[in-house]
């Protein structure tokens, strides 16, 4: 049970919760643009000519696009509204630093995405997965980022609370990691001050090992760390239940952190990287197990007593199915990770299969979760404007992802087994352009899952906008005192 | 404008001065592009600080009767 010790009650601290509503915007905008892309590059896949021709539509330019607007675009701005929502409200703390620098942080955030996304479609490109943006992009990111990390641990410093609540410290090592990981993964040598292309310092599979560091890790604090901190405060605050074991919310943090710095190396697995250096990657891939597992059932028996719940506020079906999902990605990763396992599924599509019941199942439907229950707050409303309409989200959604997921498992599975199969003479017994027409139905099985999903998102977007403007929705007499949110009260 | 206010102006505009130099040093079009919107970014923002200054002190001036 939680143990946070609360500090007597001070007067009403105002909170900055203005740079929190331009976050949420933006990630609603964000996940919008992301997804309509995703769906796009999706009908590609299926049907090649629906590039026109055009070489900023090609597959290849728009798939960061679309993989930069998911990560950085939409779940970023979430990152960055809730991490300030969270840290404000546990520590009772306004915001440090002046608004100027919180609006810069947020317009500079946003300016480093459209700078990027813009950058893609010319054609400029590191071609590092999810590091693409060019060395000025990053730089700019940087300064962006490292001003990110100072107002958040600065609110810290001046908090009113004895007790720094777990969902922050989840939330820190996110900003901290993510910064070492971007400085040294984008080590490189530009052309000319005056000319947007470099050369990273790294050479064959130093940079691979380098880049595969970033990217798993990239995943497991970007991805993975600092979403949880949005379930350590969000699920407890909608069911209004303090947070299952505190003890155990801390061995997690500190074991997934731990853990996921090493488990890089499983994405080269039959390649020239010393074969140790593989095994380990694969060994501490599997326990990642444990803290994984551990901290989704903290998410869920967090519900105990409130299972209820689950009935009458669909936001909160949201935020329990990506725990869910948590748990069935985080199963599922290290899986792919012992060698025998990799041989089969390394390179298909059962990795894109993955990648998006962590991205959509677990990314996308915590957001949601959380973002269902901040707008009411934020603009001070007395509810969300429909129900009905998150329950419609929620299936619709749900249906999507299963239509997505399972049909990238049966193509990549399908893909790998008809990759290995040798006939009676030794040679393939099929050529990739067999193994690319077995696939086709399953790729439109998978754009008719996206298209659900985007569906989805765009009730929600009406859903919110809906709660905000709408009459029905009463503005409440008066903002929370202060201390209320503090989350395991 | 409170200190901190000018402070985050004058880096913001001290940005935008690099975007256009690297625009005017641009041997390709990705570097004249960032160039420029990086200016054209500081500019947004610092007209968007002192729009919101001026705001403030008129809500200050007029909370305290002291019109004009």
């Amino acid at each position: 049970m939680a143990e946070a010790v609360l500090a007597p009650a001070s007067p009403a601290i105002s909170y900055n919760d203005e740079v929190i509503k331009k976050f949420t915007i933006a990630s609603v905008f964000w996940g919008i643009v992301a997804m309509t892309v995703g769906v796009y590059i999706a009908t590609e896949l299926c049907w090649p000519a629906f590039n026109l021709g055009l070489s900023f539509l090609n597959f290849g330019r728009l798939r960061p696009v679309h993989t930069s607007a998911a990560i950085f675009a939409f779940g970023g701005n979430a990152l960055f509204a809730t991490s300030f929502y969270v840290v404000q409200r546990t520590c009772r703390a306004r915001l440090a630093g002046p608004e100027a620098l919180h609006d810069f942080l947020f317009w500079g955030y946003n300016f480093f995405i459209v700078m990027a996304a813009l950058s893609y479609v010319m054609g400029y490109s590191r071609g590092q997965e999810y590091s693409e943006p060019e060395w000025h992009i990053t730089v700019f990111l940087v300064v962006v980022w490292v001003l990110y990390a100072a107002v958040f641990i600065a609110t810290l410093l001046k908090r009113a609370e004895p007790h720094i609540y777990v969902a922050n410290w989840f939330y820190l090592a996110f900003i901290l990691t993510v910064a070492v990981l971007v400085l040294v993964n984008n080590a490189a040598l530009p052309v000319s001050p005056f000319a947007g292309k470099s050369y990273v310092v790294y050479s064959g599979v130093q940079n691979a090992m380098v880049q595969w560091w970033y990217g798993h890790n990239a995943v497991g604090f970007f991805l993975t760390a600092a979403f949880l901190g949005m379930m350590y405060y969000f699920i407890p605050k909608q069911a209004g239940r303090p947070v299952y074991s505190y003890r155990l919310s801390v061995v997690h943090f500190w074991s997934l952190i731990f853990l996921y710095m090493w488990a890089g190396p499983h994405h080269l697995h039959y390649t020239s990287l010393p074969d140790w250096t593989q095994t380990l990657g694969m060994a501490f891939s599997i326990m990642l197990w444990m803290p994984s597992w551990g901290g989704m059932i903290n998410g869920l028996m967090t519900l105990s007593g409130a299972w209820d719940k689950l009935r009458t506020d669909p936001a909160l079906r949201f935020s329990v199915t990506a725990v869910g999902f948590y748990g069935m990605s985080t199963f599922e990763g290290p899986v792919m990770s012992i060698r025998e396992v990799n041989s089969l599924a390394h390179y298909t599509d059962w990795v894109i299969g993955h990648v998006h019941s962590g991205a959509l199942g677990w990314v996308a439907f915590i957001t949601f979760g959380a973002i269902y229950y901040m707008v009411p707050a934020l603009w001070r409303r007395s509810g969300l404007y429909s129900n009905k309409l998150v329950a419609w989200h929620y299936w619709i959604a749900t249906l999507g992802i299963v239509f997505y997921i399972s049909a990238m498992w049966v193509a990549g599975i399908m893909q790998g087994l008809m990759w290995r199969a040798y006939d009676q003479f030794g040679f393939l017994q099929y050529s990739f352009s067999e193994a690319v027409s077995a696939v086709h139905p399953y790729y439109v099985i998978r754009l008719l899952g996206g298209l659900m999903f985007l569906t989805g998102m765009l009730m929600m977007t009406y859903n919110l906008i809906q709660t905000v403007r709408s009459p029905s929705t009463q503005r409440r007499e008066a903002a929370l005192p202060a201390g209320l949110a503090v989350a395991g009260e | 404008m409170n200190l901190g206010d000018i402070i985050v102006g004058a880096f913001v505009a001290l940005l935008g001065l690099i975007g256009l130099v690297l625009a005017g040093g641009a041997l390709d079009q990705e570097i004249y592009l960032f160039g420029l919107s990086l200016f054209a970014f500081a500019v947004a923002f610092d007209w968007g600080l002192m729009l919101k200054a001026n705001r403030r002190a008129e809500a200050a001036r007029a909370r305290s009767g002291a019109h004009g």
